[in-house]
């Protein structure tokens, strides 16, 4: 039974990274732009808020707990805010085209973050891994380990206030996308923008703020998942890539409605331990080449999604209309 | 004493060579319902747009209630009370009608809240007659009802000059009323409405007054009590102007294609055309006159095969070729040719160059020139199909000789087609259908767009293709070169056949008042064989001289 | 009553903007700025200012590389260029590695551009790359040992071909007949074809710590040296794969209908092609060419296979033809100078502590994003708006009545310069036309002869005659006849065809 509930603590933890690049990019794609760059965002996020922290201990005297866990925040997010940044100039001031560019964005994200980490790691004296433990204890800091209660604790209090953040966050999206004017205006400017643009909204302006904002919150999914899955540890082995090409996916999966993204991210953290987890609670032995057939089920999952969009006809479900088309006002 | 809501003075708007209004003064009063008429081509759409922010004039100056504005954007017209409605929606899909009435409106405007919004709307279409549900997805709602959220959208935002563009065109009869009954509401409040049109049963019976447009120019306004659909078509036609295009005789005149029952549908699912009858004969040119929208568009295509038929008969010389593809047609050695109105988006590759657009419908011949080869020697090549080169070389072959033989202007062969000027990209996409030897040619709006040189170039080679025996239909929009080139004139009202009429008998008055549906001939001498004049001015004589052309024309045909 | 003297092109289209003239009356309550510059798209560019834009991105690119390793390691400039340099190219080693991944590379991009050409966006090149390298792998594991150097050579590149169009052609029927949306799709298939090259790795390997080489004793399967280049094989077939698009997009009846349905559907539907076969056929191929790649990988670079087959070479490749614009000497050119900096960066990496392996993913990266920006300004054209234009205008007064010959000379140099790039433009365009035209007639020459020959081979084998017979899409007696009618139609090669066509159905009846 422990090995099930560990599971499922697993799951959430690493879920919850794959949450916020899903959500990120789930605002970034409703306002019309497809942004393949999301692996890159959440690797300089990864990158930008380890460093922050890092940095932040080593050279402060005595550490502010306060700081500990703002500076992380900030700088992630700050890392792939401006990964988002770039993309949307790129692609709405200078108008390139959104498939080459997102691409391109996270070559140099994956680049720059693994550089800038080795980079780092080489300050802390070459070793194969550093660790920003303080940091990593604050964001860890949980309810259940202070308190007993039990399963029921272990299950479902048992972690840092970041994965209770990214529901609040994905509450919060739903509500901005269904109940709000700059929701509405948000899911024009992806539909049709020549409507949008008609009705006197500036476009541009949406998708570029969208895009930032999108980006900054896929870099915080990356800070989540060194400062706290990896327990603040930067080491050169990073699955941070495969994180991203699944928050993609799980935008899919989910039909650009964060609320499924709850939900979604879990079950693909589920699946992902699958092979990890499944023998222990079964008993069952699973051959030594499974882990890459349960991993690979989110992404079949994906296409069967997106394949069956065309058939079943409610348009609510479908991407918005105008994804992936740059938007240009002809002169009349 | 009615108030003056807008005033046009001397309003004058070009684009490029084309004069689209000139010199254009009139006024539009509070409270009243001003029908806007006009030909295609007129100037009526181009002055609205003006009024609504799209455009801004060159010379000239707008004056709302009495003041002098500059509008230059539709936020600009919005705050000065004017709302247009366009003929293309411009509405989200996915979104319930009171989300597209709100959307764009800033917190300054109002605060953002559905219900309140949908109570207002409800105001709304109490207030004048309307019915809208808010919550209703715009995907779910037909033509009539998006129709109905864009004129409420405009009331929403405090319009109180109204422009409807071609508001009935996308209407049934029944929905029409319904609509005619909230315009009069809207005028009994106090509201000035523009509504831009051709059909002059409806402008009798909604309108207060006319005002007519004509190439540009204002010809006049009258109050619609004083006038009648003859006068207004009159000054919407003018005199017949005589344009020195040559008309030979029509040659040989044997029925090459029959359309019989014809019933197309649109994209949208309307029927486009409604059981057509009629005839397109050798060596003759039948013209196509209509309103926009009548349905020319879709009749084209449906004898290209290039759009589903959903009954009826097209036969090509006995052959029947409906439901045929394209590709189809041309396998089975159908010489038609179809040159179509959009000419860069469908008849030529726009980015490649004349050469390979020459070859466009037969690069699958292996070559498109043979060297003189015995049949032996021909009979024992490969099947043309299997070789896998382009011949690039005959299809620049072909290309300098239309370049030379039309006087096209390019640089090169190589040139990308969309780099030359309308006249020369149609010198091109005609050339290319002619030489393929066609016996019958469909081409639509052959000349829109083109300068007077290329136009007098593209009748004489119709001309030309005439005296060889082809069957040619031409669907037009100028009715002077309808009435100077083709031999006799088709007229459609709303995908039916409002009669098939000599150029040489009629006159444009009489063309004119079958587009708008007041005058229908096919029942006029009904015992006529389809495509043999109807109208009235034809006697048995006419008629039987023609029989007896037909009958020998059959048996040399026989020999 | 003012008179509004603008030029007809002149129509304002700012965004948001509200010029109001001043006491020309009220229309609006506020008086927004009007933007001083306005993005028009261009109609045309002519080669020299394409060129003349790539030069200056790449320039860019190098300095902005130049600045940040000066900034990280210190060297001055001319060091680190030596370093790149001697990283590329000092050994025998270096040059192969680096000729190795231009190929590979250029053999992708050369994969994906009729794909791209009609918009089809194939993100998937790594899957297909991977799925190839399987299905060699397969044929290396179980049945290389068995068989001849050439038949195990021969089966694994079938196979490979095979299994890189296979899993392309699913994302392009899903999207020929449902309309689904490729570039997600395609994305998605990368990721399963890792897993299944993970899970296949991880069960060959057993007990094994890790795979190793494929047969590493009998070296079955390997692909042996050309030239002796151990890569020289590889440069060979990447030759072959380029010339063979070239020929392929420019001068088969497939490239023709590739480069329709690519420009405009509506007019390829209209010409009747077949819109959805010529996608998926195109695709196909396209998945191919990228899973012979594959097989090229294990069976000449690394006899082995791993999920990093092939690396990050699918994603840059895209970028590349994207860039290339289907143009293969541009593809060839990009592919080298990406090569040049990821083997660079391995020279510089050495020479420092302050670097580190992933240097040249940061240096490419660099470069990708101006190449990428680049096409902004080919495509776009900035005007400045009047008030701009006014006070330049005043600007440039001031300055004539101080420094006229400066003002004059300025002038002077813009014209001559306009003059000399139109010049230049001009004689491009015309060579290129003449070469175009020159080389249709060579090219023909030869395919005449060609023709020729295969004539004389076929009709020896041919039995008989009614077997080739002419089909009937060849043009009806009818239009024959109204063209002979015709009296000085100048189109006479036609009407001579139409002739001996119609003469020859007769015979043929």
């Amino acid at each position: 039974m422990t090995s099930f509930v560990t599971w499922f603590a697993s799951a959430i933890v690493y879920g919850t990274v794959i949450m916020y690049g899903a959500l990120g990019e789930t605002l970034t794609q409703k306002s019309g732009q497809l942004n393949l760059g999301v692996p890159g965002m959440v690797f300089l996020g990864g990158f930008a808020g380890f460093a922050g922290a890092f940095m932040y201990e080593k050279t402060a005297a005595s550490t502010n707990e306060f700081l500990l866990v703002l500076i992380p925040l900030l700088c992630g997010f700050g890392g792939g805010a401006l990964g988002g940044l770039l993309y949307s100039f790129m692609t709405v001031v200078l108008k390139a085209n959104q498939n080459v560019t997102g691409l391109a964005l996270t070559f140099l994200g994956v680049g720059i973050g693994s550089f800038g980490g080795i980079y780092v790691l080489a300050d802390a004296g070459f070793q194969s891994f550093a660790t920003a433990s303080e940091t990593a204890k604050l964001f860890n800091w949980n309810i259940n380990a202070n308190v007993e209660a039990g399963v029921f604790g272990d299950m479902f209090l048992s972690y840092g206030f970041m994965i209770y953040a990214a529901i609040v966050l994905a509450v919060i999206l739903f509500v901005v996308f269904k109940y709000t004017r700059v929701g509405l205006n948000l899911r024009a400017v992806g539909e049709s923008p020549a409507t949008a643009d008609a009705a006197g909204i500036n476009v541009n302006r949406y998708k570029m703020v969208a895009s930032t904002i999108g980006g900054g919150i896929c870099g915080l999914g990356g800070m989540v998942y060194v400062i706290m899955y990896s327990r603040g540890g930067w080491s050169t082995v990073n699955n941070i890539e495969a994180l991203g090409w699944l928050a993609v996916a799980l935008v899919i999966f989910s039909n650009w409605k964060p609320l499924n993204a709850i939900w979604g991210s879990y079950l693909f953290a589920f699946l992902f331990w699958f092979y990890n987890y499944f023998p222990t609670v079964t008993g069952i032995v699973l051959p030594t080449y499974a882990p890459y057939l349960t991993q690979m089920l989110p992404y079949v999952v994906t296409i069967v999604i997106i394949v069956l969009f065309n058939f079943r006809k409610k348009k609510e479900n479908q991407p918005p209309a105008a994804l992936g088309l740059s938007y240009f006002r002809e002169e009349r | 004493m009615a108030e003056t809501a807008i005033s046009f003075k001397n309003i004058t708007k070009t684009f490029g060579e084309v004069v689209a209004n000139r010199d254009v003064t009139f006024d539009v009063m509070k409270g009243e319902i001003l029908a806007l008429l006009g030909e295609n081509g007129s100037g009526k759409t181009t002055l609205m747009n003006m009024l609504s922010g799209i455009y801004f004039p060159d010379h000239g100056s707008i004056e709302v209630n009495g003041t002098e504005v500059t509008i230059r954007s539709p936020k600009d017209a919005f705050e000065l009370g004017i709302g247009m409605v366009h003929q293309h929606f411009k509405l989200v899909d996915v979104f319930t009608a009171v989300e597209n009435t709100v959307l764009g409106l800033t917190r300054k405007q109002e605060k953002y809240n559905l219900k309140e919004a949908s109570r207002k709307i409800k105001d709304i279409c109490e207030k004048y007659g309307f019915e809208i549900d808010p919550k209703k997805k715009i995907y779910n709602m037909s033509v009539s009802e998006k129709q109905t959220l864009e004129i409420v959208k405009v009331l929403y935002r405090g319009a109180d000059i109204l422009i409807l563009d071609e508001p009935t065109a996308v209407l049934t009869p029944q929905e029409t009323e319904k609509l005619f009954d909230v315009l009069r509401n809207m005028r009994e409040d106090g509201k000035s409405i523009i509504i831009i049109t051709h059909k002059l049963n409806e402008v009798m019976e909604i309108s207060d007054r006319v005002a007519v447009l004509r190439k540009g120019e204002f010809i006049g306004a009258v109050n619609t009590s004083e006038t009648s659909e003859h006068d207004l078509t009159d000054m919407m036609v003018g005199h017949k102007t005589d344009l020195n295009i040559e008309r030979p005789e029509p040659v040989g005149e044997h029925p090459l294609l029959e359309i019989r029952d014809l019933v197309v549908k649109n994209d949208e699912g309307a029927v486009a055309i409604d059981g057509m009858s009629f005839y397109i004969r050798g060596g003759e040119i039948l013209g196509v006159a209509g309103i926009s929208g009548c349905g020319q568009k879709e009749l084209c295509e449906a004898i290209a095969g290039l759009r589903k038929v959903y009954k009826g008969e097209i036969n090509h010389m006995g052959d029947t070729i409906i439901g045929l593809s394209p590709k189809a047609i041309i396998e089975k050695g159908i010489a038609m040719s179809f040159i179509p109105e959009d000419r860069l988006g469908m008849g030529l590759a726009p980015s490649l160059s004349v050469t390979d657009n020459m070859m466009l419908k037969d690069y699958k011949n292996a070559t498109l020139t043979f060297k003189e080869a015995t049949a032996e020697e021909k009979a024992k090549r490969l099947p043309p199909v299997l070789w896998p080169f382009v011949d690039r070389n005959g299809a620049r072959k072909r290309a300098e000789a239309i370049i030379k033989e039309l006087d096209i202007v390019t640089p090169s062969t190589e040139t990308p087609v969309r780099r030359l000027s309308g006249g020369n990209v149609q010198k091109v996409l005609v050339g290319r259908e002619i030489q393929s030897g066609p016996n019958v040619i469909i081409t639509a709006y052959p000349v829109r767009g083109l300068d007077i040189n290329s136009s007098y170039t593209i009748y004489n080679i119709l001309n030309e293709e005439k005296k060889k025996g082809t069957g040619i239909m031409y669907v037009g929009e100028d009715l002077d070169v309808l009435l100077a080139l083709c031999d006799k004139i088709m007229v459609i009202c709303h995908g039916k056949l409002m009669g098939v009429v000599h150029a040489d008998k009629t006159t444009k008055e009489e063309i004119g008042l079958m587009m708008t549906g007041a005058l229908d001939l096919t029942e006029v001498k009904s015992d006529k064989q389809y495509g043999i004049a109807v109208d009235t001015n034809i006697d048995e004589a006419d008629l039987e001289a023609m029989r007896q052309r037909d009958a020998q024309a059959e048996e040399e045909e026989r020999e | 009553m003012r008179k509004f003297s603008k030029a007809p092109q002149e129509a304002p289209a700012c965004a948001g903007a509200a010029a109001v003239s001043a006491g020309a009356g009220v229309g609006v309550k506020k008086q927004k700025r009007q933007p001083l510059f306005r993005i028009v798209k261009r109609n045309s560019s002519s080669i020299c200012y394409n060129t003349f834009i790539r030069l200056c991105a790449i320039g860019f690119a190098l300095l902005v590389i130049l600045l940040f390793l000066n900034g990280v390691t210190g060297y001055s400039f001319d060091r680190i260029w030596e370093l790149l340099f001697k990283g590329a190219f000092s050994t025998e080693f270096s040059v192969n590695s680096w000729l190795n991944s231009t190929v590979m590379l250029l053999i992708i991009s050369v994969a994906l551009a009729p794909a791209f050409k009609m918009k089809f966006w194939n993100i998937g090149a790594q899957g297909q790359v991977l799925m190839g390298a399987l299905l060699a792998s397969v044929v290396m594991w179980y049945f290389a040992e068995d068989m001849t150097y050439s038949g195990s050579i021969f089966l694994m590149l079938l196979f490979g071909f095979i299994a890189g169009g296979i899993w392309a052609l699913i994302p392009a029927f899903c999207k020929a007949k449902f309309g689904t949306n490729e570039t997600l799709f395609t994305l998605m298939m990368n990721y399963i074809a890792i897993q299944l090259v993970a899970c296949t790795v991880r069960i060959w390997q057993g007990d094994k710590t890790s795979l190793g080489f494929f047969n590493p004793t009998s070296e079955a399967g390997w692909l042996a040296s050309l030239f002796g280049n151990p890569y020289g094989a590889i440069i060979l077939i990447a030759a072959i794969v380029v010339v063979f698009m070239a020929i392929y997009l420019n001068h088969t009846k497939h490239g023709f209908e590739i480069a329709v349905v690519g420009d405009s559907p509506n007019t390829a539907k209209y010409a009747g092609m077949n819109t959805a076969k010529i996608v998926m056929r195109t695709v196909f191929l396209s998945g191919a060419i990228c899973g012979v790649v594959g097989m090229l990988y294990v069976s000449g670079v690394n006899h082995t296979l791993s999920a990093e087959t092939g690396g990050s070479y699918g994603f840059t490749a895209i970028i590349v033809a994207w860039t290339a614009k289907f143009n293969p000497v541009v593809m060839v050119i990009v592919s080298m100078g990406i090569a040049f900096f990821e083997r660079g960066a391995v020279g510089i990496n050495g020479s420092t502590t302050t670097l580190n392996n992933y240097t040249s993913y940061i240096l490419i990266g660099i470069l990708l994003f101006f190449l990428i920006g680049c096409e902004f300004f080919v495509n776009y054209r900035i005007v400045s708006s009047e008030k701009i234009a006014t006070a330049y205008g005043k600007f440039r007064d001031k300055l004539e009545q101080k420094v006229p010959w400066l003002v004059h000379g300025c002038a002077f140099c813009a014209r001559a310069l306009h003059n000399a790039s139109a010049a230049v433009e001009k004689f491009f365009t015309g060579v290129e036309n003449k070469v175009k035209v020159f080389g249709g007639k060579m090219g023909r020459a030869v395919l005449d002869k060609t023709v020729e020959v295969v004539d004389r081979c076929v009709s020896r084998i041919a039995l008989r005659g009614d077997k080739f017979k002419t089909p009937a899409y060849e043009r009806s007696d009818v239009g024959a006849s109204a063209l002979n009618a015709a009296d000085g139609d100048s189109n006479t090669d036609v009407k001579e065809s139409a002739e001996s066509e119609s003469e020859e159905e007769v015979r043929n009846d």
